[in-house]
């Protein structure tokens, strides 16, 4: 080579060819935008592409079997309908307490377990192993497990209720009262393990030294529970409670297998309510606008809870 | 030897004689290719063609369609594949394969409520032009062998959709061997029932059971108990027309029979009733006239042959509601005449009558219900006939699975004690003001 | 250990077994609801010790043909995460060491995908899908799956990425490897344990899944969740069969959830914790 091309070939190979390579892009300035790219598309097409599809079809009245057939429009009717009506209300707030009453129960019971957990040796392993198990099996099958559990006639809990002297048949699932209640115990069953492990993992990776100097000032689990751990952890319980807020807001499958919503409307949760009147009432174009307007409210409350998050000191 | 001869001779007399019978009848018809002249083998003939059928599951019936199923595709060459799936779901999957247009369902086991939309939308196939061809339909047959009552419910804007079959109705079971112990007479109305239930009642068996879920066995008991007193949730113009007196009667009943029965009813449906009162844990249970054969069988009941029927009446007047369901042929369907082939052959009585002993389920046809070996096999025919006499079929408007769904729930209300019977009634009225006008 | 008090140890192994016990009685009480002869499933009180039958099993895989739902969802599941790890681990790599414009609509994207319930999405997709002649495809459903796989994937490899000494990456360019070169023969095959947690993990999800499920699939595509529903109907439900089908569905549940467990906690806090 020449002296001329010999400098040009330093300054790097892309000038010198005048066709494409495949070393070209592995440097090039957009590596990082062909990277992103695919899962940018990917995530635009499958969530914000279907939602905005949805906003757009929620201002016309049609049914699911009038999928084919020239809609109606009619604007934000089908909203204004949603603000008054009452069955999504009572939705909202059967919702609110499915909520509250699971993620309370799983976040205070997931910390003493957690913290039962610290304290023992042998066996953390296995237990760890043990406790996964409720959060991985698919949740219909958690709903057909609980489902006998809860028979009124045959199933093992009643059988244990009459071993403990009442004998009357407790029908779980078919009371109004009890329906719900039921269903936040299974909520419960499935997805403490989930605040164990992962408020376990939190207490860990707690420095050794704080609880030795806890321990020499005397203090007694209790109290390093209250004033080191807690403390500490904070920030993870924070995450706890915002991700099974979203996660609870969102359930659906157990709901649905076993009480449909029932008795009565006394189950019913967004979710189911946004089903039965798509697929069952096949009323789509209402659908759409209730589903807006239920995403909007998770978006809202998550976003309080990242704000939390975001003034709390970065674990 | 001589004796045998006889009968070869008379064995080939009479085989010449039966062929030529055939023959006869064959040539008789109007030219079209002879079709069979037994009245119970399908008609067509389908090699490779593939149908698939979806339906609620459950036995008896599952297992039957799926035998006829197999009979079919051996007779016509062709295959049948059953999709049954619960039952709270069928609705769903029919309503998204129909708006998919993708024809994965041939045959459709349909729900009286759910016709009117799908018909509306045109995803039915008209099925007119099938029961008129002489080609498709086994010879001397006509529409006519159809209760017109029932085939009409298949019936919309004047085209024929769906043939029908799984007649059945409310009714009453009642234990003999109890009442006889307890010295009563056999209930003679839906009141006597209430007095006489705490007299039967034991530790371990309930007085009366009544299902109480809210998946349509609240709506039929309400339909059948209005119909016995002479009104309607709407008149024939399809506005709304109840009585709301007769309404809160209705209610009423339905509230004191839930007292009377099992803890839990809210989430019982006839499934669930029928299973206790065969295992003896209920003196007199309102269900569904499909359930009674649980009654008198040995594998499901320990109270077999105790059983007498009688319809919910009142002032001396039975009523039921004509329970149905319809099978229709997807409009996107691929093999609409085998679906045809399947559904003519199915709904008649030779295949009806088979399984009619075990599902006690009612034909469509009119020749079921005449038909003396049926009769002995299924003891309530006569109290079945007695409510069918008097009986508003189940409603199909297009508005109905709403009006239900709100009708059922004010029912429920009523029965956990959050409203009274009028509340009830007066709420079920509003609705279907509001809805259907007046 | 937080205190060197014996009771409270004492106590902590009490709590502890009290708990695996709740958690495990469910699970065990339908292992042996499926080796129950029918009939004693219904006594009460019940029957603990019996002869085992396979009866169940037997029936729901001869005459229900369950393996057909399990197969279409190892279809289903594997072809959701090869694609999610595919389009994925590009994305979490740029995340991780390349500045990019495009992370803060992918951050958004993501979170948006934690927040968004499937039963507000899969009315859209289904009208979408019926247009796009999807139904009775398993892409349909793929496609849902991977709306909320990708984003667990990327929020996981994204952190196992930055776990990778970037002192390898710089001696690998510094010996004449491009980026891209850095990321296919370095970065890779270093996290080849995190790829297949996120794999598993995501394999998880997409098995467990059941709405979008349950609406896009046709006849043909229906998935093991579905499958195990058809036995939770109010009609005579088959207590037996259910619960065979339950144990049937749970064992590739636990294999894969158990050989990811150290990764669990990542893959659900969306690699908040890394566990």
């Amino acid at each position: 080579m020449n002296e001329l091309t010999q400098k040009l070939s330093d300054q790097g190979p892309r000038l010198m060819r005048a066709s494409f390579r495949w070393r070209d892009l592995g440097d090039s300035r957009w590596l990082g935008y062909w990277m992103v790219t695919p899962a940018v598309l990917a995530l635009a097409g499958l969530i914000l592409a279907p939602l905005l599809y949805s906003t757009v079809l929620s201002t016309y009245s049609w049914t699911l079997l009038e999928i084919r057939l020239p809609k109606p429009f009619v604007g934000l009717m089908q909203y204004s309908t949603v603000a008054h009506d009452p069955l999504f209300g009572e939705a909202l707030k059967t919702t609110g307490l499915f909520v509250v009453g699971t993620v309370s129960v799983e976040l205070v019971l997931g910390f003493l377990i957690a913290l039962a957990l610290l304290n023992i040796h042998r066996g953390r392993r296995l237990a760890n192993g043990i406790i996964l198990l409720p959060m991985i099996v698919t949740p219909v099958i958690v709903a057909l497990i609980w489902r006998y559990l809860l028979d009124p006639q045959f199933g093992l809990v009643n059988y244990a209720i009459h071993l403990l002297g009442y004998q009357q048949d407790i029908p779980w699932l078919g009371s109004n009262s009890l329906a719900l209640p039921s269903l936040i115990v299974i909520d419960i069953w499935e997805w403490t393990p989930f605040a164990i492990l992962v408020l376990h993992a939190g207490m860990l990776a707690i420095p050794d030294d704080l609880y030795e100097a806890a321990r020499v000032d005397g203090a007694g689990a209790w109290q390093i529970a209250r004033h080191v751990i807690l403390p500490y952890l904070s920030p993870l319980i924070l995450v706890v409670l915002l991700l099974r807020t979203m996660d609870t807001y969102r359930v659906f499958d157990t709901i649905f297998v076993l009480t449909r919503g029932g008795p009565g409307t006394s189950t019913q949760t967004v979710g189911i309510y946004a089903y039965e009147n798509g697929f069952v009432y096949l009323n789509m174009g209402y659908t759409m606008a209730l589903s807006v307007v239920i995403l909007i409210a998770i978006v809202v409350i998550s976003l309080f809870y990242l704000r939390l998050l975001q003034r709390r000191p970065q674990w | 030897m001589r004796f045998r001869s006889f009968r070869s001779v008379s064995l080939l007399i009479g085989l010449a004689l039966s062929l030529a019978v055939v023959a006869c009848g064959g040539e008789s018809s109007s030219g079209s290719p002879p079709a069979p002249t037994k009245a119970g083998t399908p008609v067509g003939k389908f090699p490779g063609a593939t149908v698939n059928l979806i339906r609620w599951a459950g036995d008896p019936w599952e297992a039957a369609t799926k035998d006829a199923a197999t009979r079919w595709g051996q007779t016509t060459g062709g295959t049948l594949n059953i999709n049954a799936i619960p039952y709270e779901n069928l609705q769903t999957k029919e309503s998204l394969d129909l708006s998919s247009g993708t024809g994965s369902f041939d045959i459709l086991y349909v729900h009286p409520t759910w016709f009117g939309q799908y018909a509306s939308a045109g995803g039915l196939q008209p099925i007119d032009k099938y029961l008129s061809d002489g080609s498709m339909n086994p010879s001397g047959f006509s529409s006519s062998e159809y209760i017109p009552s029932i085939l009409n419910q298949g019936k919309f804007n004047g085209t024929q959709y769906c043939l029908q079959d799984q007649i059945s109705t409310i009714l009453v079971a009642y234990r003999t061997d109890l009442y006889q112990q307890a010295g009563l007479s056999a209930p003679t109305s839906w009141t006597d029932l209430l007095t006489n239930a705490p007299k039967l009642a034991k530790p371990g068996v309930a007085g009366l059971a009544i299902p109480g879920k809210a998946i349509g066995d609240v709506s039929d008991i309400m339909s059948s108990l209005i119909t016995a007193q002479g009104t309607w949730w709407f008149n024939p113009q399809g506005k709304a027309s109840l009585d709301v007196a007769a309404a809160t009667k209705a209610v009423q009943f339905y509230i004191d029979a839930g007292k009377l029965s099992p803890k839990g009813m809210l989430n019982m449906h006839y499934d669930d009733v029928t299973t206790l009162a065969a295992q003896g844990g209920a003196a007199q249970v309102v269900t569904l006239s499909t359930e009674l054969a649980w009654l008198n069988d040995p594998a499901k009941s320990k109270t077999v042959g105790q059983w007498a029927y009688t319809p919910l009446s009142i002032n001396g007047k039975a009523g039921g509601e004509l329970i149905y369901w319809n099978w229709c042929i997807n409009k996107s369907s691929k093999n609409p005449k085998a679906a045809y082939s399947f559904l003519q052959w199915y709904t008649g009585t030779s295949e009806q009558a088979k399984f009619a002993p075990k599902a006690a389920t009612g034909a469509a046809t009119a020749s079921f219900y005449t038909d003396q070996t049926l009769a002995q096999a299924l003891p309530f025919l006569p109290a079945m006939q007695q409510a069918l006499a008097n009986s508003n079929a189940q409603p199909s408007l297009a508005t109905w699975p709403k009006l239900q769904d709100q009708i059922e729930h004010d029912v429920q209300a009523a029965l956990s004690g959050t409203t009274t019977a009028a509340q009830a009634a007066q709420a079920m009225d509003q609705q279907l003001k509001s809805t259907l006008g007046t | 250990m937080v205190t060197t008090s014996k009771r409270s140890a004492l106590l902590s192994y009490l709590v502890v077994l009290a708990f695996v016990l709740w958690v495990v009685m469910p699970i065990l009480v339908i292992l042996q609801n499926s080796l129950k002869p029918t009939l004693l499933i219904f006594t009460i009180p019940p029957t603990w010790a019996f002869w085992p039958t396979f009866d169940h099993y037997a029936h729901i895989l001869s005459e229900v043909h369950f393996q057909q739902f399990l197969l279409n969802s190892t279809i289903v599941s594997t072809t959701t995460c090869l694609l999610s790890l595919a389009i994925g681990s590009p994305a979490a790599y740029a995340l991780a060491r390349l500045r990019v414009r495009g992370r803060a609509p992918l951050a958004f994207l993501i979170l948006l995908a934690r927040m968004v319930p499937a039963f507000v999405l899969v009315v859209p997709l289904y009208t979408a899908f019926v247009f796009l002649h999807g139904i009775n495809t398993y892409w349909a459903i793929v496609a849902a799956h991977v709306s909320f796989t990708l984003p667990v994937v990327i929020w996981m490899m994204r952190s196992f990425f930055e776990d990778v000494p970037i002192e390898l990456e710089e001696a690998a360019r510094v010996d004449g490897a491009t980026q891209l070169g850095a990321f296919i023969r370095v970065a890779l095959p270093l996290v080849a344990p995190g790829l297949a947690a996120s794999g598993i993990l995501c394999l998880l999800f997409s098995w467990n899944e059941f709405l979008f499920a349950l609406i896009l699939s046709g006849r043909d595509t229906q998935t093991m969740p579905i499958g195990v529903s058809n036995f939770i109907g109010t009609v005579s439900i088959d207590w037996g069969g259910s619960s065979a089908a339950a144990i049937l569905a749970m064992i590739p549940v636990f294999i894969l959830g158990l050989s990811v467990q150290k990764f669990l906690v990542r893959g659900l806090t969306m690699g908040a914790v890394k566990g």
